[in-house]
C-alpha cells in the first residue's frame, strides 16, 4: 500500500473516530442540558414534588465540606470515669470551635450545657421485660418503666455557658452525683451519659454543628 | 468495501469505548447522593391500613465505620394519615438509627412536610449519641401516637455488646397544620405531580430501609421484627405480609413515593424518600430461605437486589 494511501487511511480512521466521539459527547451534553432545561421549565409550569433528603447529625468533616460555617467539637478528656455510690465524680469536656477553612466561621458561638439526654435500663429490668413491654408502660403512663433510671437529674455543669471564638477551646466540667441507693446490680457496670450541649443563642442549623458526645461512668462500688 | 467497513466499525468501537469511559469516570467522580433502598408491605393496590404505632429492630454488625466514606441511616418511614378524611396528610414520620463514620450512633427522629422538616432533632443539634457503632449489639426503635392523637413519641433503645442499655425519648407535638391522627401502611395508586408532570405513581405508605448521604462501602445493616398496630386493634407483623423491595427516587413502579399532599390549587403533589437507588445486595427469605421472613440484611455487593423484588 502506498504511503499516501496509508496516511489517508489512518487519517480517515482518526477523523471518523473523532467525529463519532465528538458526536457522542454532543449527545451526552445535549441530553444533560435537556434534563436540566426540562427541570427548569417544569419549575415554572407545575409542582415538582417533594423529595426528602437524608437528615441527621453530620460528622464535623461532612458538615464543613457541605458548607457549614462552624463546628463545636465536644471531646471528653477521658472516655471513662470511675465512681462509687454516694459520691460525686467529675467528667471534663473540651469544647473546640473549628471554623470552615474556606469560608468565615461564626464570629462567636455561645454554648449552654443542656444536661444528659438518655436513661439506662438496669440488668434486672432488661432481663425481665422486652422493649415492647417497656414501650407499653411509656405509652400508658408517659413515663419510663419503673426501675429505669433517668440520668439528667444527676448532673450539673460548670460553667453552664461558654462562648467560643473560632479556634478557641474551653473546658466544661460535668459533676455526676451518684445516688447512694443505686441497686447492687449496677456495681461493675458501664453507664453511658449522652451529654447535650445546646445553643446559647439561635443559629441557623446550616451554619453550626455541635458534635455531641458523652462519657461512660464505671460504677466501682 | 470490506476494509472500509472494518475501519468504520473500529472507529465506532473507539468512540463507544470513549463514551463509556467518560460516563464511568463521571460516575466515579461524583458519588451518588441520597441513595436509598427499602422494603414495603403490599396487600394489594389501594389497600391502606391506618395504624398508631410501629416498632422494629436493627443492627450494624459487619460494618466498619472508620472505612465508610459516608453515613448510614437505618430507618422506618411512614405517611401521616387522617382517619377523618380517609386520606394522606402529606406529613411523613421517620424513626432513624444513624451510624456515622466517626463511629457514633444517634437516635434521630424526623417529621417532614412538603420537602422540609418542621420538626427533628438534628436542626436543633439535639440528637443524642447513644453509643458506638462497633460497640452496638442492636437497637430497638418505635414511634407512636398518644391517646389524644396530638403527639408522636419516638423511643429508641440502644443495646451495647457490653454495658447497660440506654434509651432516648423524643416527642413531637403536632402543629396545627398537621391533620394526621394516624400513620398508614399499604400500597396506593394515585396521579400526582412529579417533576412538573402529572404522573401515575405507586405509593408505599410504610417503608423501612437504609439510606446514606452519599453511597459508601464497608457497612452492613440488619432490619428485623417490624410490627405495627392498626387503629382497628391488634398487631401486624411485617413477617406475615407480602413485602417488596423499593428504591430511592421517582421510578413510578419501584420508586420511594411515600405520601402525597395538596397545594392551594388542589393539585396532588407526590413526596418521596431520597433521590437515588442504593444499588446493594441483600439477604432475605426469598433469596436465602434460611433467613426468616421479616428479616433483611442490606450490604454493598453484587448481584444487587432486582428492583421490585418480593423479599418475603
Amino acid at each position: 500500500m502506498p504511503s499516501t494511501q496509508i496516511m489517508k487511511s489512518n487519517t480517515g480512521i482518526l477523523v471518523s473516530g473523532l467525529a463519532v466521539g465528538v458526536a457522542a459527547l454532543l449527545v451526552i451534553a445535549v441530553f444533560s442540558s435537556q434534563q436540566s432545561t426540562s427541570a427548569q421549565l417544569s419549575t415554572d409550569k407545575a409542582p415538582l414534588g417533594d423529595e426528602i433528603r437524608p437528615g441527621g447529625p453530620k460528622t464535623p468533616k461532612e458538615f464543613l465540606e457541605s458548607g457549614g460555617k462552624s463546628v463545636i467539637k465536644v471531646v471528653p478528656d477521658s472516655d471513662i470515669v470511675e465512681g462509687s455510690r454516694g459520691s460525686t465524680v467529675k467528667a471534663t469536656f473540651t469544647l473546640t470551635h473549628t471554623e470552615n477553612p474556606t469560608i468565615r466561621g461564626l464570629p462567636r458561638v455561645s454554648i449552654v450545657s443542656n444536661g444528659v439526654a438518655n436513661g439506662i435500663i438496669p440488668p434486672s429490668i432488661a432481663a425481665t421485660t422486652t422493649p415492647q413491654e417497656r414501650t407499653d408502660v411509656l405509652k400508658e403512663t408517659g413515663k419510663p418503666i419503673k426501675g429505669a433510671i433517668e440520668l439528667d437529674s444527676l448532673v450539673t455543669f460548670s460553667p453552664k455557658t461558654v462562648v467560643l471564638a473560632p479556634g478557641e477551646s474551653k473546658k466544661v466540667d460535668m459533676y455526676i452525683t451518684i445516688p447512694a441507693d443505686w441497686p447492687d446490680e449496677l456495681v461493675g457496670q458501664n453507664i453511658w451519659f449522652s451529654v447535650i450541649f445546646g445553643e446559647g443563642e439561635s443559629y441557623d442549623y446550616r451554619d453550626l454543628l455541635i458534635d455531641q458526645s458523652g462519657v461512660t461512668l464505671h460504677l466501682v462500688s | 468495501m470490506k476494509m472500509r467497513s472494518i475501519k468504520v466499525k473500529s472507529s465506532v468501537a473507539f468512540a463507544a469505548a470513549l463514551s463509556v469511559l467518560l460516563l464511568v469516570s463521571q460516575q466515579n467522580a461524583y458519588a451518588v447522593t441520597s441513595p436509598y433502598i427499602g422494603g414495603y408491605p403490599n396487600s394489594g393496590t389501594n389497600t391502606i391500613t391506618p395504624f398508631v404505632q410501629i416498632y422494629g429492630y436493627n443492627d450494624f454488625k459487619g460494618s466498619t465505620p472508620s472505612s465508610m466514606t459516608s453515613d448510614l441511616l437505618s430507618m422506618i418511614s411512614t405517611s401521616g394519615w387522617s382517619t377523618n378524611n380517609n386520606d394522606a396528610t402529606g406529613y411523613i414520620y421517620q424513626g432513624v438509627v444513624k451510624l456515622n463514620n466517626d463511629n457514633k450512633v444517634y437516635a434521630d427522629a424526623q417529621v417532614w412536610y412538603a420537602g422540609s422538616s418542621p420538626w427533628n432533632c438534628f436542626q436543633s443539634n439535639t440528637c443524642p449519641v447513644l453509643g458506638s457503632g462497633t460497640g452496638m449489639d442492636y437497637a430497638y426503635q418505635t414511634f407512636y401516637w398518644d391517646s389524644g392523637r396530638t403527639k408522636v413519641t419516638f423511643y429508641t433503645e440502644y443495646h451495647p455488646t457490653s454495658g447497660l442499655p440506654s434509651y432516648k425519648i423524643q416527642t413531637y407535638t403536632k402543629q396545627s397544620s398537621d391533620t394526621s391522627n394516624a400513620f398508614a401502611a399499604g400500597y396506593a395508586f394515585r396521579q400526582a405531580y412529579v417533576g412538573g408532570q402529572l404522573t401515575d405513581a405507586y405509593f408505599k405508605l410504610l417503608q423501612f430501609g437504609v439510606e446514606s448521604d452519599a453511597d459508601t462501602l464497608y457497612w452492613k445493616a440488619k432490619q428485623y421484627d417490624m410490627v405495627y398496630y392498626p387503629t382497628s386493634g391488634g398487631t401486624v407483623s411485617l413477617a406475615n405480609k407480602a413485602v417488596y423491595e423499593l428504591v430511592g427516587g421517582t421510578d413510578i413502579f419501584d420508586g420511594s413515593f411515600i405520601t402525597w399532599r395538596y397545594d392551594s390549587g388542589g393539585n396532588r403533589i407526590a413526596g418521596w424518600v431520597a433521590s437515588n437507588p442504593y444499588t446493594v445486595k441483600g439477604d432475605y427469605n426469598n433469596y436465602n430461605p434460611s433467613i426468616p421472613k421479616g428479616t433483611i440484611y442490606w450490604y454493598p455487593g453484587s448481584p444487587p437486589i432486582p428492583d421490585g423484588t418480593r423479599l418475603w
